[in-house]
């Protein structure tokens, strides 16, 4: 799971950081609460942002995958409702 | 500038903050970018959720061997985290907000003491990782995880502090078990609510990145630095933020 949380952050962090650089080569810093997703620089900032957003659901995938595969299946039960929970809250708002 | 960059500077506080006492730093964050940055309120919470797993994440990324967190009891924990969300949102409706919020800091001064009662006398150590420990007293751990549940959904925080406090005082978990955990679960806590404010477009690239910036370094001098610190010190630091916390709560009841 250590891995998974390194990969997806550096990933996350790798997009947010060329999107915020291109964005600041381009003078976003004058309106820093600008929000165009015309532009290549806001979309990859929100891909990243993005795939920060679902580093959550996929450790609690990682741990669902994991005790399945060594029958802990209480454990996996949980892991599973909590998948569903998380589903659930992101479909309906909240 | 200016702004990006006091934002990072905050970031980078909330995310060491975060990471030695197991919150996420929302409850520091989104009063900060209101009220010191001027940003809009939901633009705020927008920002700060985003924070509160880059917090999640940076501690999990950094973590070493021996010192991550107890899955197993933050899945369970989160499952009443959730159900305390839900039935947050049916009770915040019904009963005054000033009422929530006397009751709210009356539960969190009673962690807060209930946590200080956990210090041992001088000369005795505490280990703050350990696995040779079980889980105890589940049903009230289930209880105060519903209560934090429903002041995550009423304040729109994680709730780590009063996650922290439970699992370590109630539950008898190593108090770096604890923060780890907790840290943990206040990253799915957020990422339940995150996808409807990025819908909303109540969250903006260029404040986000650099608040989370900041919040990502923070959350690593704060794993690195939370091996070299004492339990206790961390105890009083968490007490001393229950205590702020509380005060703020009761002060809005009134």
């Amino acid at each position: 799971m250590r891995r998974v949380s390194r990969g997806l952050s550096a990933f996350a962090l790798a997009l947010m950081a060329a999107g915020f650089v291109l964005a600041l080569a381009r003078g976003g810093a004058a309106t820093p609460l600008a929000l165009d997703l015309k532009t290549r620089p806001h979309r990859l900032m929100l891909f990243g942002i993005g795939a920060l957003a679902v580093l959550p659901g996929v450790r609690v995938l990682v741990a669902l995958s994991y005790y399945t595969a060594a029958r802990r299946l209480a454990e996996a039960l949980v892991a599973l409702v909590v998948v569903l929970e998380l589903l659930a809250s992101m479909i309906t708002g909240g | 500038m200016t702004l990006l960059l006091g934002l990072f500077l905050s970031g980078t506080a909330a995310g060491a903050l975060g990471a030695l006492l197991g919150l996420g730093g929302g409850i520091f964050l989104v009063p900060v970018l209101t009220l010191l940055f001027g940003l809009p309120v939901r633009v705020a919470v927008g920002t700060s959720l985003v924070c509160v797993i880059a917090t999640s994440a940076g501690v999990a990324a950094l973590s070493t061997e021996g010192t991550g967190a107890d899955v197993p009891l933050a899945l369970r924990l989160e499952i009443a985290t959730a159900a305390g969300a839900v039935l947050g949102g049916v009770v915040g409706v019904l009963i005054p907000a000033r009422v929530l919020s006397v009751v709210f800091a009356a539960v969190v001064f009673g962690s807060a003491g209930y946590t200080l009662s956990k210090a041992r006398g001088p000369g005795e150590d505490e280990a703050m990782y350990r696995r040779d420990y079980r889980p105890q007293r589940w049903t009230l751990g289930y209880a105060v995880a519903s209560l934090a549940g429903m002041v995550s959904g009423l304040l729109g925080v994680g709730g780590g502090f009063i996650k922290v406090p439970t699992m370590y005082a109630i539950m008898g978990v190593p108090l770096g078990v604890a923060t780890a955990t907790s840290n943990f679960m206040v990253g799915i806590t957020a990422a339940a609510s995150v996808f409807v404010y990025l819908g909303r477009g109540d969250v903006r690239p260029l404040v986000t990145v650099a608040t989370a910036a900041g919040v990502f370094l923070g959350a690593a001098l704060g794993t690195l630095l939370q091996a070299r610190l004492r339990v206790a010190w961390l105890r009083w630091g968490l007490v001393v933020l229950m205590l702020a916390i509380g005060v703020q709560m009761l002060w809005k009841g009134f």
